[in-house]
């Protein structure tokens, strides 16, 4: 297999770690699948060779393997989903997301989709495709975080621009490297929840609380939700 | 811990988008058309094209009608064909490429190609080029059907191959993808996804023929079609990625956009009407800026019944477009010319302006006394023109078969300098009337 061949595999990889990491999530959730790292290590690097794997060979009516089905639908995630994925969602409080950041998402998606999608004239969208003003405020806001100690969120912001900056996924759009359907849905519903019932505490397990580390449940004694 | 990696990514961040703006190329002018007029025999002549001199010489040879060499695009056994474009090659022959399978929208569905043979004026045998197993495994995605294809030449000379995919959904589910061929369309290359929307990249379809901006990228006009229908002028590299992308309409009601070129500053984009009300008439965008920001004005008085169009400029700055003028249906088809005025106004303001009212010159199809119930259609059609001035039109005949006209640009040319004396003697003011709104 050639150097070029292994790079192409790259976006396959990388969504099957974050289709991996969902379903351990969804696992815990609904199945009370155990809370320990290496089950969950485990359970990604399972899921990861499941979706990579060339089912065709073995024998599958498919003729491609599972993770390019979701890749049809999915198309690349942003660099901020990806992140809140993989360490938000996942990790430990240094990756505690600002209580405002959900909302200045879904706001900002509220705004953008209906008119990035033709509700008029006026496209955001094709600001990302390199226009000057958008790329300083985007790192306006990088900077703004980060000298107001949200260094979480600047380091994911940092990340998606340099992502765009080397052209790492298809889109050469830094829209498509900050935002995503899923990440503006989770964002709006987390907002509404957080504004009408308050965000939960750091330590408090929460099945919506994006902050319920494995290490918060386990001091709680909280390990099988 | 964060802290530090913060400021360090955010340090290289910074200097990494200063470096990505800095590349990125400036909005480009279009390339100017220049005016190359053309005598009864083809030949270009001096600027005088109502002048003695080209009267006399049509005087010679009117023909009373259009003579073009019909044929149809090699049948595949598949039964339904759709959307064929096409592009003339290095040596002189033409590539034709039409999607067919066993319905339009099914899995089946192939791309397919054939070259047009200029020695023996006739069309070889069809080849595929991509099936939707090929595209999966070169996209390394499912997808669920192909769709419409259109060639572009780039700046250096290779042929590239834009066509529509669909992974999830109906057509609305479209997104664009790009193969190149450096041998003229035998062997293609990979394909790749081009990412043009930010709602899982839909839905964005290719069908009216791209152009070279003065810079050497590319503008290619596309539609939206989920929710929304409106055009959008994709502007790419030589390479085939999105450099900007500027949008020529919005709401519901344009799709399938084609541009005409003023010139360096000017063009306008005629758009298939999708609208539930309103005029069944071509919708027009214009532009001042190179496209950079689009204006909708008045619609074309031309019928169009929510059907694709397509059109070219030739080398004497006559404008020819061939589309249904029907309200509803599409079983007639024609071939209309709209001519350069002749005074010198060059004033930009004017730049839109300078054309005549578009005149149908020839009908190519009508069944408009047909009984059959649906009635023909003739649908999709799509006009190329070469170097030497030979323009050739295919289109969806009963989505069974891709047929094709060619005309040479003699009869050409001489047609149409007949049929813009024949206007001129018609009207009051021929030459002089603004494009009619």
């Amino acid at each position: 297999m050639s150097l070029a061949m292994l790079i192409e595999q790259i976006p396959l990889v990388e969504l099957s770690v974050i289709t991996g990491v969902v379903l351990m999530h969804f696992s815990r959730k609904f199945f009370g699948f155990s809370q320990s790292s290496v089950a969950g290590l485990c359970f990604i690097v399972f899921c990861t060779v499941l979706l990579l794997l060339p089912l065709n060979s073995l024998g599958a009516p498919w003729n491609l393997p599972l993770v390019a089905y979701i890749r049809g639908v999915s198309g690349e995630l942003s660099i901020v989903t990806m992140m809140l994925i993989l360490f938000t969602w996942s990790s430990a409080p240094a990756y505690r997301l600002s209580s405002v950041t959900p909302l200045i998402i879904a706001l900002a998606s509220i705004l953008f989709y209906p008119f990035a999608l033709g509700l008029t004239m006026f496209d955001p969208y094709s600001w990302g495709y390199g226009s000057i003003i958008f790329v300083v405020a985007v790192m306006m806001m990088a900077l703004l975080f980060f000298f107001t100690k949200r260094s979480w969120e600047a380091l994911m912001i940092s990340l998606a621009v340099i992502a765009w900056s080397i052209h790492w996924h298809e889109s050469t759009n830094l829209w498509d490297y900050l935002l995503d359907p899923f990440l503006a849905v989770w964002a709006i519903i987390i907002s509404i929840r957080w504004i009408i019932w308050g965000r939960p505490e750091p330590y408090s397990y929460s099945a919506w609380d994006i902050d319920s580390s494995v290490l918060a449940r386990r001091k709680q004694g909280k390990i099988f939700s | 811990m964060i802290r530090v990696l913060a400021f360090i990514f955010l340090v290289v961040a910074l200097g990494m988008a200063y470096l990505q703006v800095n590349d990125r190329p400036a909005w480009a002018d279009f390339i100017s058309p220049i005016e190359q007029p053309i005598n009864s025999d083809g030949q270009l002549i001096a600027i005088d094209p109502l002048g003695a001199g080209s009267k006399k010489g049509i005087a010679k040879q009117i023909p009373v009608s259009l003579q073009g060499q019909l044929d149809w695009l090699p049948d595949t056994g598949r039964p339904s064909v759709h959307a064929a474009s096409l592009i003339p090659l290095k040596d002189g022959n033409w590539r034709a490429f039409w999607f067919a399978g066993s319905r339009e929208g099914a899995a089946d569905v192939v791309i397919q190609s054939a070259v047009w043979d200029a020695s023996v004026k006739q069309w070889g045998q069809g080849t595929v080029v991509l099936d939707r197993e090929g595209a999966q495994q070169g996209l390394s995605r499912y997808i669920k059907k192909l769709g419409n294809p259109v060639p572009i030449r780039n700046i250096n000379g290779q042929l590239q191959l834009y066509f529509v995919a669909v992974s999830i959904g109906g057509w609305a589910g479209s997104s664009i993808s790009m193969m190149y061929s450096d041998d003229e369309g035998l062997r293609w290359s990979k394909p790749q996804r081009l990412i043009t929307s930010p709602l899982l990249n839909i839905s964005t379809l290719v069908k009216g023929e791209g152009f070279l901006f003065n810079d050497g990228s590319m503008g290619f006009p596309v539609y939206h079609e989920w929710i929304g229908k409106y055009g959008e002028l994709l502007r790419l590299d030589p390479s085939g990625q999105v450099l900007d992308k500027r949008r020529m309409s919005s709401g519901r009601g344009t799709l399938q956009p084609i541009i005409f070129i003023d010139d360096e500053k000017h063009a306008s984009a005629y758009f298939r009407q999708a609208r539930r009300s309103g005029a069944k008439q071509i919708a027009v965008s214009h532009t001042a800026d190179a496209g950079h920001l689009w204006t909708v004005t008045s619609d074309l008085t031309i019928s169009n019944p929510n059907a694709a169009i397509t059109g070219i400029e030739l080398a004497d700055r006559t404008r020819l477009m061939v589309f249904n003028d029907l309200e509803h249906g599409r079983h007639r088809l024609v071939l209309a010319a709209s001519w350069l005025r002749t005074n010198n106004d060059t004033s930009s303001q004017a730049a839109k302006d300078n054309y005549s009212p578009w005149k149908i010159i020839q009908v190519l199809e009508d069944e408009s006394a047909s009984q059959s119930n649906p009635k023909e259609e003739f649908s999709y059609p799509y006009l190329s023109m070469n170097k030497q001035g030979q323009v050739f039109l295919v289109y969806t005949w009963n989505r069974k078969r891709i047929k094709s006209i060619s005309w040479e640009p003699n009869t050409l040319m001489t047609y149409l300098l007949q049929a813009q004396h024949e206007m001129a003697a018609t009207s009051n003011a021929p030459i002089d009337l603004k494009e009619s709104q």
